[in-house]
């Protein structure tokens, strides 16, 4: 029923109605074409029947004329009575049936034509009946019938030819009527043929275009729309429509028939991939509102998988639901990819050129309260460290324990230079020379070393000197502006640092502490003394910048505990660091930096040379405290128990000893467990 | 247009072709003995052979493997050549340029542009520098020869 319904208000309407009519003039003609040959059927019988008369009233006229010569003749006339008898009741079934068509026929002429038939015959009739009364019929009945038959028969034939042509010629007009109708009806089916042709073939036709339009307007679209267009089904199995530009956008080609959540999954994360089914299955449920669901969907800006470093690729993926026919619900999505790596770049680089201007405010202003002498001069020193590292590695023989001697030189001096940026406040320094330890701590930790692990060294040693770069170009602009400045006090920059500069030194060198403490949630104060000591060779001024941030962050980080567990050793909970640089009578520089924290606890250094392996267990034991405790100033030890920013590289008192030698002063270590620890620097007269 | 600096990877990638074709080709690898940064823009590294490759498209600047004429006679007999002209020679660094063509093409990208690799003599001077970045040294080491792969890119962030 509904497909009827549908056909009788849809556009084939005129079709249906076109095809029933077509069906019922047809059944018209064929029930006529039936009407037809029953009424030449019936009009042949009559016909027939008319002819018959003819016959039987020869055959009546013959048997009574033999019966009159047998009679004559004495001869027996059974057989002619027979016969007369078989024809006049012969006749009167034949006269009866002319009669009944004529009657049937309604025609005027025909049943004037019976009428005087059946006339004409009684009289004959009843002059045969009369002949068969008796066996031997007496001459007057012969004679009597002879006369009638003689002279009726000629006219009974004559009735019966008339009668004949007439229902002749009432089959013939009947036959003509007959045909005419049927020729009409025959035309009116053609017609009607001829209409659902043509209104079929029109129709077929402007569907055809409407169809080919359709169709090139939607290939238009599909070749001209910016997104990458295509449909899925309910399971994720993919359409075959898709719109050109979906095989620029997404990596890989998207056959009809393949599952596109497979093939997604291959590209994402598998996080993504959970979220991004369960959105989906979302998207599908009825009762939910895709406007509701449009902000959680995970695909909205995915990054995708791609082979090598190849610059990543970020596409924008949004769903629609394919809605069939009424009452059938979702039946699919259609899917919309769009390449939106250029947009996630575009807003990298504007995220990147504002962080890049926010360091560079930040750089300014951490610069701005220094010397900018300092500065310099630690840009200088750093970039020669990082040459001389540079020309080591250029240099360095192919052999595995060189590239670890110089990975470790390395790492010594990018901690120097850390600890020295840490001290003048350079973050971005400090932090890249983290960073870039954090890569040299990974090789030192390598069995073997081999050519191709030192291009990660070269390739940090750039990192450092493109920070440093950025330093020197805001140390150029200020330098720049404070030109007439400095013209007007030239004296002064030229002169070499004295104690001034020693001052200034521990100014930083206290600021750096207590960031430090701050950054460990350590409570510190910080005493500083420096009585007279006259001019001051530059190698104590190169410990100083170099080796003293080491000592401090040393104190800080590994001597002085926090204030709950200071308060537990029934200590002040505010730790104590001093630095001291004095001059003795015998000329001697000495530089002391003492913390009243936990001490040197041999016991746990023992432990930790074990278990990190620095050293065998034996070894270890066989070991007096005293060499135990030197073994601070050897790369890589370390107390702590994680590496940070502050600490745990084992770096530190490595720096400070080579500094030490690298100057010429005696190192001393005094420690006692949970009271304090000191190391001092002896630099004798020149 | 900002670029970034150079990580390992970036480097790597082009050692590793040149590793691997020394290594199809005479069944013996060419080994890294280091690697550090070269000083200035000049190409001090330019070598008897040079297979260049030229960069653009996101990605600025050069990579040049500069090869001794030993080092690639001994390369050219190893693979049963009988001739060891300078053209056959300027065919091994043709082709180790079009492998690091090749292996840079699949780390960087389809949005890395490629010039068509070429092989030049020391007579041909080096073209001009269009990197700003600091340009990395890489000696590798094949038999007892050095040959030297030089990397100044500049990556667009």
């Amino acid at each position: 029923m509904p497909l009827l319904h549908t056909l009788l208000r849809g556009k084939y309407r005129v079709l249906v109605f076109a095809v029933a009519a077509f069906f019922l003039v047809s059944v018209g003609v064929y029930t006529l074409n039936y009407v037809l040959l029953q009424s030449v059927e019936r009009d042949a019988k009559s016909i027939n029947e008319g002819g018959k008369l003819r016959g039987y009233s020869q055959q009546l006229a013959k048997a009574v004329l033999t019966l009159s010569h047998e009679s004559a003749a004495g001869e027996p006339v059974q057989t002619s009575q027979a016969q007369i008898s078989e024809a006049y009741q012969a006749f009167d079934l034949a006269l009866a049936e002319v009669q009944a068509f004529a009657a049937a026929s309604q025609d005027g002429p025909a049943l004037e034509l019976a009428d005087k038939l059946d006339r004409q015959w009684q009289p004959l009739r009843d002059a045969a009946i009369a002949v068969l009364a008796s066996a031997t019929p007496d001459r007057d009945a012969i004679d009597s019938a002879v006369t009638l038959s003689n002279t009726r028969n000629v006219r009974l034939l004559q009735l019966a030819d008339d009668l004949t042509h007439e229902q002749e010629r009432l089959a013939g007009d009947r036959t003509r009527s007959m045909r005419v109708l049927q020729s009409g009806a025959i035309a009116v089916a053609l017609l009607m043929f001829a209409f659902i042709v043509v209104h079929v073939a029109r129709r077929l036709s402007r569907s055809d275009r409407e169809a080919g339009q359709a169709r090139r307007e939607t290939t238009d679209i599909l070749r001209t729309v910016r997104e990458g267009l295509f449909l899925i089904d309910r399971n994720g199995t993919i359409g075959t429509q898709r719109s050109e530009h979906l095989a620029r956008v997404f990596p890989h080609p998207l056959a009809p028939g393949e599952n596109f959540l497979v093939t997604l999954a291959a590209l994402v994360t598998p996080d993504t991939m959970d979220s991004a089914r369960q959105y989906i299955g979302l998207l599908l449920n009825e009762r939910v509102k895709p406007a509701l669901l449009a902000d959680l969907n995970p695909l909205q800006r995915v990054q995708l998988a791609q082979p090598g470093g190849s610059r990543p690729k970020y596409l924008s993926f949004s769903f629609q639901p394919v809605r069939g026919d009424v009452g059938t619900g979702i039946t699919g999505m259609l899917v919309a990819v769009a390449d939106v790596s250029q947009e996630v770049r575009l807003e990298r680089e504007l995220a990147d050129a504002e962080e890049r201007a926010r360091s560079e405010v930040a750089l300014l202003l951490d610069v701005l309260d220094k010397d900018p002498a300092d500065v310099r001069r630690f840009i200088d020193d750093a970039r020669a460290k990082l040459d001389g590292l540079n020309a080591a590695l250029r240099d360095v023989a192919p052999d595995a324990g060189a590239y670890l001697t110089t990975v470790t030189k390395v790492f010594r001096e990018v901690h120097s230079i850390k600890g020295e940026a840490a001290a003048l406040a350079i973050g971005a320094v400090a932090t890249q020379a983290h960073r870039f330890e954090d890569e040299l701590g990974a090789l030192r930790q390598r069995r073997t070393l081999t050519g191709n692990d030192l291009i990660p060294v070269a390739t940090g040693i750039g990192h450092m000197l493109q920070e440093l770069a950025k330093i020197d170009t805001v140390i150029s602009r200020l330098a720049a502006f404070a030109q007439p400045a400095a013209d007007a006090g030239a004296r002064g920059s030229e002169m070499p640092p004295g104690e001034d500069g020693v001052l200034q030194s521990m100014q930083r060198i206290q600021r750096l502490a207590l960031a430090v403490a701050a950054d460990l949630d350590k409570k510190l104060r910080v005493e500083t003394s420096i009585p007279h000591v006259g001019e001051i060779p530059e190698p104590v001024h190169r410990l100083l910048r170099e080796g003293l941030p080491q000592l401090v962050r040393n104190a800080v980080v590994h001597g002085i505990e926090a204030a709950a567990e200071r308060r537990r050793a029934g200590k002040h909970e505010e730790g104590r660091l001093r630095i001291e640089l004095a001059r003795s009578e015998d000329g001697s520089l000495e530089l002391s930096v003492t913390d009243d924290g936990r001490g040197i606890d041999v016991h746990a250094l023992r432990r930790r040379l074990t278990e990190d392996g620095h050293r065998p267990a034996e070894q270890v034991a066989a070991m007096s405290d005293r060499d135990v405790v030197a073994t601070l100033f050897a790369p890589g030890v370390s107390t702590a128990a994680t590496v940070s920013e502050h600490a745990g590289r084992g770096m530190g008192l490595d720096v400070v000893g080579a500094l030490a030698r690298e100057t010429g002063a005696r190192l001393k270590l005094a420690s006692t467990p949970r009271a304090y620890t000191r190391f001092t620097l002896q630099w004798s007269p020149a | 247009m900002n670029y970034r600096a150079l990580n390992h990877e970036d480097i790597e990638v082009f050692s590793e072709a040149i590793s691997a074709f020394f290594l199809n080709m005479t069944h013996e690898p060419a080994v890294v003995r280091t690697a550090y940064l070269l000083d200035g823009t000049a190409s001090p590294l330019w070598g008897d052979f040079n297979g260049v490759i030229d960069v653009s498209g996101g990605f600025r600047g050069s990579i040049t493997f500069s090869a001794p004429h030993g080092m690639l006679s001994q390369v050219l007999q190893a693979i049963g050549e009988r001739e060891h002209s300078v053209d056959r020679c300027l065919d091994v660094v043709g082709e180790i340029a079009n492998m690091m063509s090749g292996r840079a093409r699949r780390h960087f990208g389809e949005e890395l542009a490629i010039s068509p690799p070429s092989a030049r003599l020391r007579t041909v001077p080096p073209a001009a520098a269009r990197a700003t970045g600091v340009p990395f040294a890489i000696p590798l080491r094949w038999h007892a020869h050095e040959a030297n792969l030089v990397v100044h890119l500049d990556i667009r962030r």
